[in-house]
């Protein structure tokens, strides 16, 4: 089998799409990943001196996250507030927020948990940020689970409306960027960051690949010639899935070297650059290939059940796109990215990287069972030709040369 | 080495392709005939397990036809539409052929397929690319690649076809050496294909058995029937309607003609010697008369 999948990785190097799929990939990584905007937010944040973008009226020196409990809880009040006052909240629709109407208990649900924070806010010091994620969690919970109040759609940035108040909140970005960086959670929260983009492209590129791999055989007419040979379906398939699986994976690899290595000279974090390989190829490797692997079996099993390759990307679209949003904290089974779009926040990754981990395990272990089942369905195909669009038909018209018909 | 068929059926939908064939075929050269449609095709798929029966069944070697991975492994099998990956040399077409075939190893993938490429005449051509060959030669890689891995039974669907008269009468030598101690079914339009290199044949017509034996002896069936007359072109004109014409060649100002009929069709013609073609459309026009 080792031989079949290296012919198969040599034919994939010969494929257009597969020279595509580069372009894409590495336009995704420089589009999104390697721009100036992430440079920003992964170097040490400027001290420049505070300067009003809003109106002499209503001053604005920028937004700052939450520093504490009370200030958290005081933000999402807010946002409460204007939703019963509104009498709706927004709720994720197929990638979209959508505004929605409330319910009368979901109104009750919404004060009660504004009741909640009122507590936290007149006694910010005996809670912590998490007890605020929790009374939100629990309210996303009532509201359908989908809603603006799930962790990760919104980060609730309090403005900033004073000199002073910029000031104190610049130290305590630096004093927050300091913490990382002795921490040693730069370069891990950057892999991470560099995972979320790239997993934009992992999650839906390689199935025009894929969905298309196992029909070429149909295309090129040569599946009489390959359904006749002893060769069994698990290496036939197998060899395939591997292989292509195999040359994508190395692209993401590839890629993540590149990201490592440009971080690490961006960032000018000399002698750093072992760590940095370590993170980016360890996070490619646990949170991108799951998916990559996944949207190869996905598009192969997807092909072999519909017999057209166009039906598994089209679902594949449509389940990269529900799998989009929110930008962190959503890790349930149908997602099919990790989506962590932030180099920072390592106390909530922390959180859910038990949730990651079974995301990922899931997602390896749907790879093989849907390669394992482009295989079954391959070989039912393999004894019928009669079951339609197996075998080219005879092209119509063509003459005959029988004797017996000339006759 | 024997092929037993038994009883072998098959339907797609309402409609019979195969109809009850018993054969019993041994080692050499067996030519299938039959005009398009008349089950040839559906048989070789059968025995290459490309199609499931749906009755009846066929052995090779005593090895039954649902023990698909035994008899993959003793089949080889050249569609009559064979084709490759483009942008696959001959050498790489050959050598992802014999490795599915199960081939494992590498040397003895090479020994067989430089021996086998310089067989079909293809070592030139072995670095190019199988989309530029030409129709003759794909179908002489069609065939190497049928025998890569030194098969029981050989499958070949009008290996003959688009090829020029030197390259055929290469070809019938190539299947010749190979039937040694094996099996070759040739199914061909080609009756001198068979009449040259087939020592048993069969004629299938619409889905069933016309006739299975001795490629000598169908001549026997049209004996007496197979008349040569010259006729004036007028009379040509009017007269060939009557008789089914097996050929017809200008001489002149008049034409001879080889027909076929029960009865001398006119007082000058000669009775003449039936060739394999002759009583291969005498068989398909009785058919014909009987339905």
């Amino acid at each position: 089998m080792r031989e079949l999948i290296g012919k198969e990785m040599r034919m994939t190097l010969r494929s257009l799409v597969f020279y595509l799929f580069i372009v894409v990939s590495c336009f995704f990584y420089f589009t999104q990943y390697a721009t100036d905007e992430t440079w920003g937010e992964l170097g040490p944040p400027s001290s420049s001196a505070p300067q009003n973008i809003g109106t002499a009226e209503h001053p604005l020196y920028g937004w700052r996250l939450p520093a504490n409990a009370g200030e958290l809880a005081q933000s999402i009040q807010q946002e409460m507030k204007w939703n019963l006052e509104s009498g709706t909240v927004q709720k994720l629709r197929l990638g979209f927020l959508v505004d929605t109407r409330l319910s009368e208990r979901e109104k009750q649900a919404l004060s009660a948990a504004a009741s909640e924070l009122e507590k936290v806010i007149q006694n910010a010091d005996q809670y912590t940020m998490d007890d605020v994620h929790q009374i939100t969690g629990d309210l996303n919970r009532e509201l359908g689970g989908n809603s603006f109040y799930r962790i990760g759609v919104d980060s609730f940035r309090i403005n900033v409306e004073t000199p002073e108040e910029a000031l104190a909140a610049q130290k305590q970005v630096a004093a927050d960027y300091e913490a990382k960086v002795s921490a040693g959670e730069l370069l891990p929260g950057a892999a991470r960051y560099f995972c979320d983009y790239l997993s934009l492209s992992a999650g839906v590129f390689p199935v025009f690949l894929s969905a298309f791999l196992l029909l070429r055989d149909r295309s090129s007419r040569m599946s009489e010639l390959i359904y006749s040979r002893s060769v069994s379906r698990w290496a036939y398939v197998g060899s395939k899935f591997i292989a292509l699986g195999i040359m994508l994976s190395i692209v993401y690899l590839l890629l993540a070297v590149l990201g490592a290595w440009q971080t690490v000279n961006v960032l000018e974090l000399e002698g750093q650059l072992g760590e940095a390989l370590s993170a980016f190829l360890g996070y490619t490797a646990w949170w991108l290939l799951p998916t990559v692997w996944a949207s190869v079996a996905f598009g192969m099993f997807g092909s072999m059940l519909f017999r057209r390759g166009i039906v598994p990307v089209a679902l594949q679209l449509v389940w990269w796109f529900i799998s989009l949003l929110p930008l962190m904290g959503s890790y349930d089974f149908y997602r099919l990215l990790i989506r962590f779009n932030s180099p920072n926040d390592y106390n909530l990754y922390r959180d859910w990287a038990d949730e990651i981990a079974l995301n990922r395990g899931f997602y390896l272990v749907l790879a093989v069972l849907l390669a394992a089942g482009a295989a079954w369905l391959w070989e039912r195909d393999r004894s019928r030709a009669d079951a339609g669009a197996v075998f080219r038909k005879p092209r119509r018209g063509k003459k005959s040369s029988a004797p017996a018909e000339a006759l | 080495m024997e092929l037993n068929i038994e009883q072998l059926s098959k339907s797609y939908g309402g409609k019979t392709a195969l109809n009850g064939i018993s054969l019993r075929i041994g080692e050499g050269i067996h030519g299938l005939l039959g005009p398009n449609g008349a089950g040839k095709t559906t048989l070789m798929r059968l025995l290459a397990t490309l199609l499931e029966p749906s009755s009846g069944n066929a052995f090779i070697g005593g090895i039954p036809l649902r023990d698909k991975a035994q008899i993959r492994r003793m089949v080889g099998y050249l569609p009559q539409e064979f084709a490759v990956y483009p942008g696959m040399t001959v050498l790489e077409a050959m050598d992802y052929l014999a490795l599915l075939s199960g081939m494992q190893s590498r040397a003895e993938r090479k020994r067989r397929i430089d021996a086998l490429l310089e067989q079909v005449n293809l070592t030139q051509q072995r670095r190019t690319k199988v989309k530029a060959l030409s129709g003759g030669m794909k179908r002489r890689l069609g065939v190497a690649q049928a025998m890569v891995h030194e098969p029981q039974l050989l499958i070949v669907d009008e290996p003959t076809a688009g090829l020029d008269p030197e390259e055929r009468i290469r070809f019938r030598q190539l299947l010749n050496r190979f039937s040694e101690g094996r099996i070759v079914l040739l199914s061909t339009h080609v009756v001198e294909d068979v009449e040259s290199t087939c020592e048993q044949m069969t004629v299938l017509h619409r889905g069933e058995l016309r006739y299975h034996g001795r490629t000598s002896e169908l001549t026997a069936a049209a004996a007496g029937r197979i008349w040569t007359a010259e006729l004036e072109r007028g009379q040509w004109e009017r007269e060939r309607e009557r008789f089914p014409v097996l050929s017809a060649v200008p001489e002149g100002t008049g034409m001879r003609i080889r027909i076929l009929a029960d009865e001398r069709p006119y007082a000058d013609a000669q009775p003449a010697v039936p060739s394999i073609e002759d009583a291969y459309l005498y068989l398909m026009r009785k058919e014909a008369a009987v339905r």
